[in-house]
């Protein structure tokens, strides 16, 4: 049951509340073992507690569990980034967003397994292991927000916060059938999120459907003092809008555009199953455009020039002595010992990240690559929102099926290649969406909706019109 | 002078006169403070946590900007620069710098100074904000016998405004004479206040003529910038008189050995990776913006100096010293207004108060002298009532103690002693006990002083040396 | 390659090096496509977002206790966090 539903039933009724809760640690019992989608899970009597005292404080979210990201900074809740560096890692200091989910009742229930310090695209890189795709446990459940995924669509937990670089939030939406939202740049703080990129990352939901994203997005977003790249978007009635037209209140149409060049690389039976769910929105008034953007195939190396450079910087912090990796550093030099921390402690996807970033960076290099990547990236955007303007790109979420364990991560090329159509978004700080559009040999297939900066209400209010005519959302694979 | 020498300095200015750091609300004030107790995730550069740039020292660094005439950028963007070091919590550290997509906050300006010939103006070549890392101390104090290091993040994140000049500067001299009219200029425009320890630290770059230039790191002291310009001057010329050539090359100054050394850690190139903060959008200076702080901006003291010479008719000499220091020239004219008569004040202030800051190391921290104290002082003085005598000696107390002079005076009785009836019996008494100086007072007058100077003993000082010349006179028989 | 590693701060195995030393390589080949594109006359694009920074006034605000140090850092030492040896003869880096 989506946390909308659940929380009309939880509110007020302490009995009910722990009913509820109780059965999210059953099925946690069951699953867990398999699907290994957490990190961190709290103690059920700890997470009770907080959960009973937001209930009967009448707090709006009502004590309603929510499972977050390990890349998310929680105060006194283990904070890994799925990395051997940060195992022992506690901050001192809730990131912004948690701090607003808790103080509106929300009671965080555990951290989720993700790729090391979000880099990846199949939750394959985590120094814990990888997570499973709760509709086929050989497969991956995409990444890197691979747990947080996990845990929603199998009910581990009703909702769940990721963070989206450069698809990390819809991947695995797409890949677990499970609604994923990429909000625009700057409109959820990234103040305590742990950054890979700093001009990509965003704090992202994976939820049921649109509509629990919209509850939750009321509570989360807004300026921030503590983020000077934040920015005001207004939110609030988007969650009753969104009810309304859920409930055929209100009717919604909009415009959606193909970039051809979008479609290419998509493996046939994928990009089928998805224009089949976009042909059935036409009979409800919605329209069509083409169009053919070539500058689009450079987003790919573009991204990852921009990715690798930023993450190595904001990488370089990890080796102080003050958290992180238990080194004696006495009798140490401080080149040994900054060395033998990071060398220990990062896994190869993150060295290989590291390396190329610095190198990127680099005199003599810095203009070749990093210069040339943001040209590119100016030259999408003046292409891109133009369209946006006009209407929504609807493309496939991933190229390909999830892929089986081990599959996708043997070649960095081909790891890289699954991100082709989500990077878009972020290179140009646009909001993005997944919604289920359907199966591929049973596995999930998911549709992407990009929309102009700052639409994010009108793209979620569009969401939730998409989603209920798929009429897909709010599944749950039998493995539960 | 030597022909053909350049000198160029890098002086780091500590904003000690701001109550917070540069990119987080810790208290700046870390001399005062335990070791890690101003301290935050920002500061600390805890994974997840963003820079928020601190609005006072932007604007204290355009008002220098305007002081030195030089031109303010229209967009404020800041840098990482990356290298590796125990006092650097982030890997980097947040700053400006010169390239594709970066600015100095400002550029160009210059410095009048009286050098080594006609005054001539010293180039600024750019200014730039940035921030200081954590302190590191050592258990057993020397740094190669100490095991391990001690890291205090206090420091870590205080502002700092980097001026660096054109290799304008042609001698140890001209260096001080530089380094003072700016520690001036940004104690009066309230930007650095320079007695506080660490307020300032200065790399010299010195070359020959036709050689290449050495770099001597971060000397904190204007005495040991002087040493270290002569010793190095020397070296160079030792070199190539003996045939050899100069390299490129870092140093550092050893005070105790009084010589420059070769950075053992500089073997290669450091490779900063330098590219603008992603976490920074640029922040805009509009035209108003500067005329705003242009028209707030305290009184300039070479502005200053020339009024005192205009209102007050004071020697430029005078001037140019009391408005060496903000201190003292508030204290100057807040005296004047109580007091009047300006050279007497200026008197005093110049040739006895400073010398009793000096014998304290010049440090104006430990002045309790209040414009009302000094007033005091020289109307007892004016009105007889203690002889400069006396006032000299009491000075120290007056300045440094804070005591009220008129409560000195009276409780240990340091009057003046006026009347006749008493000096006349001193006199008699000297008399009766020298006979011979006496006698060589009939026949040489100057000897007179002796007789004079054994009075003045009994009277502890506390007479008028004239006065009591006058009564031995006549009392031996002696005409004018 | 070593300046590489040196840059990032990391030692590579061996068998490390020479796979990653290989993916590199590649991945760069891989950029060069953006060599393609005439960008004559673009700027580069460093932020998304049309707003400037967000900045602070100058009020103190108090966050954290030293107690969360003492108990991260893997030692203390009178309020000191214990750090490995540096070489450097000055107090500080300032570079």
């Amino acid at each position: 049951m989506p946390v909308h539903d659940v929380i009309e039933i939880i509110r007020g009724d302490r009995r009910a509340l722990e009913e509820y809760i109780y059965s999210i640690y059953d099925r946690i019992e069951r699953l867990e073992k398999t699907l290994r989608g957490f990190i961190t899970i709290r103690k059920r009597e700890d997470v009770l507690e907080e959960a009973v005292r937001a209930n009967m404080e009448e707090k709006p979210l009502a004590g309603i569990p929510i499972a977050v990201k390990d890349n998310i900074s929680t105060m006194g809740i283990r904070t890994t980034c799925a990395s051997a560096i940060l195992e022992n890692y506690v901050p001192p200091y809730d990131a912004t967003v948690i701090a607003r989910l808790r103080s509106a009742g929300a009671v965080i229930i555990g951290k989720t397994n993700m790729d090391e310090f979000a880099m990846g695209s199949t939750t394959e890189t985590s120094h814990f292991g990888p997570s499973r795709n709760p509709w086929d446990p050989d497969r991956v459940p995409g990444g890197s927000s691979g747990g947080s995924a996990v845990v929603v669509s199998s009910y581990m937990a009703p909702a769940a916060l990721g963070s989206d670089t450069g698809g990390s939030v819809r991947n695995p939406a797409a890949y677990t059938a499970t609604f994923g939202y990429k909000p625009t740049y700057g409109v959820l703080s990234r103040y305590g999120l742990i950054a890979y990129a700093s001009s990509l990352d965003q704090i992202g939901l994976i939820t049921r459907d649109a509509l629990d994203t919209a509850l939750l997005l009321e509570h989360m977003a807004g300026e921030d003092p503590m983020d000077p790249t934040s920015v005001d978007l207004k939110v609030s009635g988007l969650y009753r809008r969104l009810r309304d037209i859920g409930a055929g209140r209100s009717h919604l149409s909009a415009r959606l555009v193909i970039v051809r060049e979008m479609w290419e690389g998509v493996e046939e039976n994928v990009a089928r199953e998805v224009m089949r769910a976009i042909d059935r929105l036409s009979s409800s008034g919605y329209t069509f455009e083409e169009t053919s953007i070539p500058e689009i195939r450079y987003a790919l190396p573009a991204y990852y020039i921009i990715a690798f450079a930023e993450a190595s910087s904001n990488l370089a912090r990890y080796g102080i002595p003050i958290y992180g990796l238990k080194i004696n550093p006495e009798n140490m030099g401080w080149e040994d010992y900054y060395s033998e921390v990071r060398s220990r402690g990062f896994g190869r996807e993150v060295k290989r990240r590291i390396m190329l970033g610095s190198y990127i960076l680099s005199a003599g290099y810095y203009e070749q690559y990093y210069i040339k990547a943001l040209k590119v990236r100016r030259v999408l955007r003046d292409r891109l929102l133009p369209i946006l303007r006009r209407g929504y790109i609807a493309s496939p979420t991933m190229p390909i099926k999830p892929p089986r364990l081990g599959e996708a991560i043997e070649d960095p090329l081909r790891l890289y290649a699954m991100d082709i159509e989500t990077v878009v978004p972020n290179l140009i700080g646009a909001p993005a969406v997944n919604i289920p559009a359907g199966f591929v040999d049973s596995l999930p297939v998911g549709l992407q909706l990009i929309g102009a900066p700052m639409s994010d209400q009108d793209l979620l209010e569009v969401s939730r019109s998409v989603e209920d005519i798929i009429g897909i959302s709010n599944t749950t694979p039998k493995t539960g | 002078m030597d022909r053909g020498v350049m000198i160029g300095l890098e002086i780091h200015l500590q904003v000690n006169t701001v109550k917070t750091k540069m990119f987080c609300r810790c208290s700046s004030d870390y001399r005062s403070a335990l070791p890690n107790t101003n301290i935050c995730p920002v500061c600390l550069g805890l994974p997840g946590s963003l820079p928020v740039p601190n609005k006072a020292v932007i604007r204290k660094a355009i008002m220098l900007a305007i002081a030195l005439g030089s031109r303010v950028v229209d967009r404020i963007v800041f840098v990482r620069k990356h290298y590796f070091y125990p006092d650097l919590p982030k890997g980097y550290q947040i700053s400006q710098h010169r390239g594709p997509g970066m600015a100095p906050i400002a550029v160009g300006g210059g410095l009048e100074i009286e050098g080594e010939g006609e005054p001539r103006i010293i180039r600024i070549r750019r200014l730039g904000i940035e921030e200081d890392p954590a302190r590191i101390t050592y258990p057993y104090g020397d740094p190669l016998k100490s095991p391990y290091s001690l890291i205090d993040y206090n420091r870590s994140g205080v502002p700092l405004i980097e001026v660096v000049t054109e290799p304008d500067i042609r001698s140890s001299r001209e260096a001080r004479v530089f380094l003072d009219k700016l520690l001036t200029l940004a104690d009066h425009l309230g930007i650095t206040n320079p007695d506080l320890e660490g307020a300032f630290r200065v790399d010299v770059n010195i070359s020959l003529e036709n050689q290449e230039r050495v770099e001597v790191k971060n000397i904190g002291s204007i005495r040991d910038i002087e040493k270290a310009i002569n010793y190095e001057i020397a070296r160079q010329r030792g070199i190539v008189a003996g045939g050899g050539k100069i390299k490129r090359e870092t140093r550092h100054w050893d005070p105790l050995r009084g010589a420059t050394f070769v950075s053992r850690h500089k073997e290669y190139e450091e490779e900063y990776r330098y590219f603008p903060d992603p976490d920074l959008p640029p922040i805009a200076v509009s035209a108003e913006v500067v005329k705003e702080i242009e028209d707030g901006m305290p009184e300039l003291p070479w502005h200053m100096a020339e009024r005192y010479v205009r209102e007050y008719s004071l020697s430029r000499y005078a001037a140019r010293v009391l408005v060496s220091r903000r201190a003292l020239a508030e204290l100057f004219e807040r005296t004047v207004k109580i007091y009047g008569d300006p050279d007497k004040v200026a008197d005093l202030l110049i040739n006895d108060f400073l010398g009793v800051v000096n014998s304290r190391g010049g440090n104006f921290q430990l002045v309790r002298a209040t414009p009302e104290s000094i007033a005091k002082l020289l109307s007892l003085m004016d009105k007889g009532v203690i002889s400069i005598k006396i006032a000299k000696m009491i000075l120290k107390r007056v300045v440094i103690g804070g005591e009220d002079p008129e409560e000195i005076v009276a409780r240990e009785g340091l009057l003046v002693i006026s009347s006749d009836k008493e000096l006349e019996e001193l006199a008699e008494k000297v008399i009766r006990e020298n006979p011979k100086a006496v006698e060589d007072a009939r026949r040489n007058p100057k000897a007179i002083n002796y007789l004079v100077g054994q009075v003045m003993k009994l009277t502890r000082g506390r007479a008028d040396p004239q006065k009591i010349s006058e009564i031995i006179r006549r009392k031996i028989g002696l005409e004018r | 390659m070593e300046r590489l590693e040196r840059l990032a701060m990391l030692r590579l195995e061996e068998d490390e090096r020479m796979t990653i030393y290989r993916d590199i390589e590649r991945i760069l080949a891989f950029f060069k496509q953006l060599d393609e594109l005439d960008l004559g006359g673009v700027e580069p694009l460093f932020h998304v977002t049309e707003k400037e920074a967000g900045v602070g006034d100058d009020i103190e605000v108090r966050s954290m206790d030293r107690v969360w140090l003492e108990a991260s850092a893997y030692r203390v030492q009178d309020g000191f966090v214990v750090g490995p040896r540096t070489i450097r003869g000055e107090e500080d880096s300032r570079s």
